[in-house]
């Protein structure tokens, strides 16, 4: 006869799994979205023997294979649902087989498993380190079926193992090994205590042979540190990346305007909306502005991974295909595991855009061995559309060298390549704004911007008039620039305002906070 | 009835197998599309099997053949050569001083094609069992994780010699040995708790290679004959990057100079200080150690002039007894006049050859798609005679070459795959001075190479299997301070 479940044995595991998938198909996407942009995997023998020769390889090449699957939110949601539900089977089993009531083992079983729903948070916790646990958890579940001579001496084999296909899953396993052989009053306590000592040290006994510091040793396949921690000011900036891949601009406005994050990824990300929206010159100051780091994410040794990845979008769509390549190639090496799918695309674009046609074919070929963008080197022809056409009208034809970091030369080559190139000029006449360098920007303005304009655009035109008042131009001048008569006006009420404030900034905040005349006054670079 | 069933199975498999069978060929006369390119190249008695595969194919099957015996060996992308097989091959074929005929049929959307035979040339002339060189990811100015590898080019045995993760992602330079001797060979590790580490005599040290006179620590080195001496440059390195499309990056010197180090007494001895102020970098001892050879260029300001620096190839005595440097340089080959700029000279063990890479200008060739190798015959004092070798340079980088003990084999990287991951080719110079065409460093999967990220930089050949490895390194990185070093006063003869 079967035994009939309550609903407080099932309710645990029901609230898991709404939770868990409502949590992150709907609350927490785009982690996993970036978790699988970050990952690369070949469907190749040579591939999978590049696994073996580390510990945790096992549970490495499935965590891998099924990260491939985050490529839909529906995928990450199950995937991660899937394995906190088997996780507090496997726990609930254990606990019940130590004696526990199963209404009571159903629920510490749901709070063993928060730990680690928290640790989804974090962009660098990868799904192996989870399927560790569930290994661990499977093999302590079959030792508990064992007589006890078995359950006591299957265990020197079991740990070496474990640890090969595991990683850090070996001390899980031996944690629990432990508790129930106490439950069970087995064996002699030094015995357990030597098995405890041989678990903790078989990690730092083989660190040579798989190369690894002490820390990796006991860590794998976590390669970064333990953060308990939902990131919503991430998962937003993630959001706006995300629409930014697939080109919806205005969906990254919509956002930057919902979310006004105060942050140099999301002011990041704005920009390059403004620029591709043709917005810059008149939305610059509609938000947050960190300074010059809100229009290139630096790539140095102290940058993050994620602003080294990120750091390539605005010069491909610059058309500055040599640093997008180096920060493309940067991205890729400085992400967790030295590969990416999303990188590896960008590289065989930028390399088709400039027409290298063999590099492209190295990063076309890595991509056919990937389940889900083998097509995509099929279809690109498809994707080589106008705006590819006109990113690689934009690539520069004049040769000069400069520092990576030497934004002004970038740019002003682009312009002297394609001086029609908008987005550099927008790009290089921002960057002298943030810079608050107003000589570079009238400079800039004067060389470049086509006097046959319309309507000078909100933001440079306060510039202007900065530059002009300066340096005490003439009304002529002043008339020259085409400058509105509603912004000259607004720019003497804002100086009478500024003499009046006496140098306070608060009661220009509200009437003036969203000008360049404010930010060049008040606002500190980040 | 179960026996029925599996014979009219059979009968159905070996049905559609004749189907599909070689029958059907299609003749052509083409090269299979080779990856690697393993046609008509000369290979060492004792390297690796030449494990390959037919771009696009499905099934693949290749003939071996050697006079009357013939191997054939099938797979569906690959061939696979059995170790056992392969050296009864090449010994065969070396002791008969017979090619070996490669004969390809590939299966290649659904039709079978039969190509032009090619032939592997075996000779006697082996190749040093083993090659070290720096795997790293083409990061240019920053890095990540880079790896120090020794290859078993006999077999497909790799190993790691060093490992920056274990020495908190330091920065390593390339691995270079003396007299191709793995008991004798240094690299530099870069930033706090590093030096160059020293393998000398079965012993490793860390040393400190720098002083407050020098420009900068020791980089690009050389070791003496004696193995007591090393000759290192020091230089002011600034990377940069070109903007136009096809150029990568650019690394140049605002200042650089030479040095020599003593390792028994610490002892830096520092070039001459009554010579003009010029660029002078990438120096080598001369087989016997008599001479230096280096790479000289007027200085001028950069980055603005970089597209007019051409380094020159110059040699200057250097005295081992007294622990002296010339007192005047003579210039051996006036690149600049050719147009090219002169990098890594590299001297053959037997002194006959020099071995260098020439740049259309500037320091830093790896990036320079027009850089090729050029052989100069150091047994001709009066005249200059450069091969160019047209047969062995690609239309990508091909450089960071060094050579085997017997001098009859160079290896070199090059990045004609992609233009992008250089990988180690060897080259097969004879007697004649004649080099072959160049061969890929053999992989178990050739496939690796398509997949790998990394590059294969600054292969370097030895005699012998290191006698350290990564827990070494880290051990000295983490435990051993490095030993400082003093500068010799005069330096002249």
């Amino acid at each position: 006869m079967t035994r009939k479940f309550t609903i407080r044995e099932w309710l645990p595991a029901v609230l898991l799994v709404t939770g868990s998938f409502l949590f992150f198909f709907f609350f927490y996407p785009y982690h996993n979205l970036f978790k699988e942009q970050m990952t690369l995997f070949l469907h190749s023998g040579d591939y999978f023997f590049t696994f073996i020769g580390k510990p945790a390889w096992l549970t490495r090449y499935i965590g891998e294979f099924l990260t491939q699957f985050y490529i839909v939110p529906a995928g990450g949601a199950l995937i991660l649902t899937g394995a906190f539900l088997a996780a507090w089977i496997l726990f609930r089993s254990y606990l019940i087989r130590c004696g526990l009531q199963r209404s009571i083992a159903s629920w510490i079983a749901l709070l063993l498993i928060i730990p680690e729903f928290l640790f989804h948070g974090s962009l660098y916790y990868p799904l192996s380190s989870t399927l560790s646990g569930l290994m661990a958890l499977g093999a302590v579940l079959a030792f508990t079926g064992l007589r006890p001579s078995l359950y006591k001496w299957l265990f020197l084999p079991a740990a070496p193992l474990l640890y090969y296909l595991t990683g850090h899953g070996l001390f899980l396993f031996t944690f629990l090994w432990l508790v129930y052989g106490f439950i069970r009053k087995d064996g002699k306590r030094y015995y357990a205590l030597l098995l405890l000592l041989i678990s903790l040290s078989f990690p730092l006994l083989m660190r040579s042979v798989f190369q690894l510091t002490p820390k990796q040793a006991y860590t794998y396949p976590l390669k970064a540190p333990l953060s308990a921690r939902m990131d919503f000011t991430l998962e937003k900036i993630l959001a706006m990346d995300y629409a930014a891949q697939q080109g919806n601009w205005t969906r990254v406005l919509f956002l930057a305007q919902k979310y006004q994050l105060n942050n140099s990824m999301a002011a990041y990300y704005t920009n390059l909306a403004l620029s591709q929206t043709r917005l810059m010159g008149d939305w610059l100051f509609q938000f947050h502005q960190p300074g010059p780091g809100g229009l290139f994410l630096p790539v140095s040794p102290e940058s993050t991974s994620l602003a080294i990845v990120f750091s390539n979008e605005v010069f491909f769509s610059l058309g500055d295909m040599n640093m997008a390549q180096h920060s493309a190639m940067l991205g890729m090496i400085f992400s967790q595991d030295h590969r990416s799918v999303r990188l590896t695309k960008r590289l065989a674009e930028i390399h088709l855009l400039t027409e290298d046609y063999p590099a492209a074919d190295k990063y076309l070929g890595l991509l056919d061995k990937t389940l889900f963008y083998r097509r995509w080197p099929n279809e690109l022809p498809e994707h080589i559309t106008l705006e590819h056409t006109i990113l690689r009208e934009k690539i520069p034809s004049v040769e000069a060298i400069r520092h990576s970091a030497d934004y002004t030369t970038s740019l002003e080559i682009l312009l002297q390549s394609h001086p029609d190139n908008a987005p550099a000029l927008d790009y290089l006449l921002c960057f002298h704004l943030l810079n608050k360098d107003i000589p570079g920007f009238r400079r800039t303005y004067d060389t470049w911007y086509p006097a046959a304009k319309n309507k000078v655009p909100e933001v440079y035109a306060q510039a202007l008039l900065v530059s002009l008042y300066r340096e005490g131009a003439s009304s002529k001048i002043i008339e020259q620039y085409d400058i509105p008569a509603a912004t000259v006006s607004r720019f003497i009420e804002y100086t009478k305002a500024f003499e009046k404030a006496g140098g306070m900034s608060a009661p220009l905040q509200e009437e003036y906070g969203k000008t360049f005349w404010f930010y060049y006054h008040f606002i500190l670079f980040e | 009835m179960k026996r029925y069933r599996f014979l009219f199975g059979l009968f159905i498999f070996f049905h559609l197998a004749a189907c599909n069978s070689l029958s059907h060929i299609t003749v052509t006369d083409t090269y299979p599309p080779l990856y690697p390119d393993y046609s008509d190249v000369t290979l060492p008695v004792n390297i690796a099997p030449l494990n390959f595969m037919v771009t696009g194919a499905t099934a693949v099957k290749a003939e071996l053949l050697l006079e009357d015996e013939s191997k054939t060996f099938r797979g569906r992308n690959k061939i696979s050569i059995p170790m056992r097989t392969w050296r009864r091959l090449l010994q065969n074929s070396a002791l008969l001083q017979k090619d070996i005929v490669v004969s390809v049929t590939a299966k290649i959307q659904g039709t079978w094609y039969q190509y032009l035979p090619f032939h592997w040339h075996v000779t006697t002339d082996s190749l040093d069992p083993y090659v070290s060189y720096r795997l790293i990811e083409p990061g240019y100015e920053v890095w990540n994780t880079i790896r120090l590898a020794e290859r078993n080019v006999e077999n497909f045995r790799e190993r790691i010699i060093a490992d920056n993760r274990q020495t908190d992602k330091r920065c390593m330079n390339c691995h270079t040995y003396g007299n191709q001797d793995p008991s004798l060979s240094f690299f530099h590790l870069r930033g706090p708790g590093g030096g160059t580490v020293l393998n000398r005599e079965g012993k490793l040290r860390k040393l400190d290679l720098h002083t407050e006179e020098l420009l900068s620590p020791a980089i690009y080195g050389n070791f003496h004959p004696s193995g007591r001496f090393a000759v290192f440059s020091t230089n002011l390195i600034v990377p940069g990057f070109h903007t136009k499309k096809g150029e990568r990056l650019e690394v140049y010197d605002t200042a650089s100079d030479l040095i020599v180090a003593d390792f028994e007494e610490n002892v830096i001895i520092p070039f001459p200080s009554d010579f003009p102020n010029e660029f002078r970098t990438f120096p080598v001892f001369s087989a016997d150690g008599s001479y230096i050879y280096y790479c000289n260029a007027p200085q001028t300001t950069l980055p603005d002039s970089i597209f007019d620096v051409r380094y020159d190839l110059l040699r200057i005595r250097f005295n081992e007894q007294e622990r002296t440097w010339g007192t005047k340089a003579d210039t051996v080959f006036s690149a600049s006049s050719h147009g090219v700029s002169v990098c890594h000279p590299k001297t053959s063990p037997d002194g006959r050859y020099l071995l260098f890479t020439a740049a259309s200008y500037g320091t830093f060739p790896i990036w320079h798609q027009e850089t090729d190798l050029w052989l100069l015959d150091l047994q001709e004092e009066e005249t200059v005679i450069i091969d160019r070798l047209p047969g062995v340079n690609s239309n990508r980088s091909d450089t960071y070459h060094s050579w085997s003990s017997n001098s009859r084999w160079f290896v070199f990287a090059s990045k004609r795959d992609d233009g992008m991951y250089g990988k180690p080719y060897f080259c097969y110079l004879d007697k004649e001075g004649k080099a072959h065409k160049p061969f890929v460093l053999p992989q178990k999967n050739p496939q690796k190479y398509r997949h790998t990220l990394v590059s294969y930089n600054l292969p370097e050949l030895s005699t012998g299997k290191l006698p350290f490895g990564s827990s070494d390194i880290e051990r000295l990185y983490r435990k051993t301070a490095a030993e400082k070093v003093y500068l010799k006063k005069t330096s002249h003869e």
